[in-house]
């Protein structure tokens, strides 16, 4: 009797810990509530901390660029393999970042541009080169820039260092605004259709899905 | 005086009554465990399909595996959760298995069960710490806003007025969400958007927030949404105006919104990896629980899957057949 009587006093101080905590959270939630403004939507994770345009400046010249230098696979010897031997092609040259994404491959090549797809804000270029699908390769021009193939190529580059997906996915973003910025910016848009160009880039393959290539070095020869 | 100590009085017999109550719930759930191992599985409300399909796919799988479950939902409120964290640390659980209510209120319960010995994973949504839960098994809502954003930047032919109806404020996922369209759509110079309202995932309340937005604008081309059944509610209120080519684009990939996209209503949704992501979270918990270590990365990252009339016949609940 004793103990249930014991029992019974610990229990109500519980609830009565548990009713103060309880009460406390309430009002913070209240207060957080009533400091956003009506239009304005607070996004989680997103307080600035970390600088991705920074990381990304850290890691360009010095990781990035040599990484695909020296993985880029010849476009042909990629797109024959991937179309012959999925498997094989993934294996030796595949990259991906977990087991629920598509795999990401480098890639290297020297085309003719035979169409330039610029109706679109995500404008590409089409070449003289046929993907794994029989179609078209095509490259991406911007402004806008579709995907997050280079940073998915990476291997140093983990979702798991960084603090949420905002931060990972601001990463991929920087790298494009990055390469809007450098190789995209010096492109002469006008004079496309039948140059030659050398390409270094990275793209995201599904099979049976067309190649476009994020590049991360156009270059138009003369 | 007097009324305060009756106050004092009642609430001393209503507490102890609780306790008495609580104590013989624990003994219960005690003698439970005794004979087989419980996972307890606590998600946000099942009246949205997508949290039903992630309890369900994590209750089967955990039994597949030979545990008891008791299946909870915390209704979006920290508190709750708080409340269901110590129950399964009463009831002498072995792992939790949880889609959590805030990526900063859920720090905390997580770390004291991991102090009382139990380890919880985390599926759908993260939270804004490492090292305390052993997975975090992430729904990479930002790469499924963005394929959704660009499907919507396809449909609207990149210019047009719209709206966007935001998912509940105090969830992660309404603001990443947000952010991953916004940092598509915001490329495009003539895509102008002419309303931004929260809906707070709800079906009713997107029908009656979309029915006052047509009135101000009679004008828009499309509406992108925060999730399913907020997609469902504005598809409905145009549909309703005599606007059913307005172009509504959903994320989560329910099959309402499957059923509404083979109708030709609404035009395109996300697909989460829901009930994928809940059983890889009970096996790498078996694991855990059996060798020590699930030989994964605690956080993990799971894509979404754009889905359009091309695919949506082959979506059932939640899962794309191949």
């Amino acid at each position: 009797m004793v103990h249930k009587a014991l029992h019974t006093i610990i229990h109500i101080f519980i609830l009565m810990v548990c009713l103060f905590v309880a009460g406390s959270c309430t009002v913070v939630k209240h207060d957080q509530q009533a400091e956003s403004e009506e239009d304005e939507i607070s996004i989680y994770f997103d307080n600035g901390e970390f600088d991705a345009k920074l990381y990304v400046e850290s890691v360009w010249e010095e990781a990035v660029i040599p990484r695909i230098e020296k993985e880029a696979v010849e476009a042909e010897v990629l797109f024959n393999t991937l179309n012959s031997d999925p498997s094989t092609a993934i294996e030796k040259y595949g990259y991906r970042i977990e087991i629920t994404a598509p795999y990401n491959f480098m890639v290297r090549g020297t085309a003719i541009i035979t169409q330039a797809n610029v109706k679109s804000a995500a404008a590409t270029v089409s070449i003289d080169t046929n993907g794994p699908d029989g179609n078209p390769v095509e490259i991406q021009i911007g402004p806008v820039l579709k995907g997050t193939a280079v940073r998915d190529s990476m291997d140093f580059i983990k979702f798991e260092d960084f603090t949420n997906q905002l931060e990972f996915a601001n990463i991929s973003r920087e790298m494009n605004n990055r390469i809007k910025a450098t190789i995209l910016a010096s492109l002469n848009r006008e004079e496309l259709v039948g140059a030659k160009i050398r390409y270094l880039g990275a793209f995201q393959w599904v099979e049976g899905k067309g190649v476009l290539i994020t590049p991360v070095d156009l270059v138009v020869e003369e | 005086m007097k009324k305060t100590l009756f106050l004092l009085v009642l609430f001393s017999f209503v507490f102890a009554a609780a306790g008495v109550w609580a104590g013989g719930q624990q003994e219960a759930e005690a003698e439970g465990e005794a004979q087989s191992k419980l996972i307890y599985i606590i998600t946000p409300s099942h009246d949205n399909p997508f949290f039903k399909t992630e309890a369900v796919a994590a209750e089967d799988e955990a039994k597949k595996l030979g545990y008891q479950t008791r299946v909870l939902s915390h209704d979006d409120d920290a508190n709750l959760q708080d409340q269901q964290f110590g129950n399964a640390i009463a009831a002498g659980a072995v792992a939790i298995i949880c889609d959590n209510a805030g990526a900063d209120a859920s720090i905390g319960p997580i770390k004291r069960a991991k102090e009382a010995g139990i380890p919880t994973f985390l599926i759908d949504r993260e939270i804004n710490e490492t090292g305390i839960a052993v997975s975090q098994i992430v729904s990479n809502n930002y790469q499924g806003a963005v394929i959704g954003g660009e499907k919507f930047v396809e449909l609207m032919g990149e210019s047009g007025k719209y709206v966007e109806l935001v998912g509940k404020e105090s969830d992660t996922n309404a603001g990443i969400r947000s952010k991953g369209y916004h940092e598509v759509i915001d490329q495009y110079p003539d895509l102008e958007m002419v309303a931004r309202q929260s809906a707070n995932w709800s079906q009713t309340e997107a029908y009656s927030k979309m029915e006052s937005i047509i009135q101000a604008n009679p004008d828009i081309k499309g509406v992108i949404c925060g999730n399913d059944t907020m997609a469902m509610g504005a598809m409905a209120a145009l549909n309703t105006a005599g606007m059913g080519d307005v172009i509504v684009v959903g994320f989560d990939g329910s099959n309402d919104v499957r059923d509404s996209i083979l109708a030709g209503d609404i035009k395109a949704t996300v697909l989460q990896t829901c009930a994928y992501n809940a059983r890889l979270a009970v096996q790498q918990a078996d694991k855990f629980l059996k060798t020590g270590s699930t030989g994964a990365p605690e956080k993990q990252l799971t894509d979404c899957v754009l889905i359009d009339k091309t695919n949506a016949a082959k979506l059932d609940n939640f899962v794309l057949s191949e």
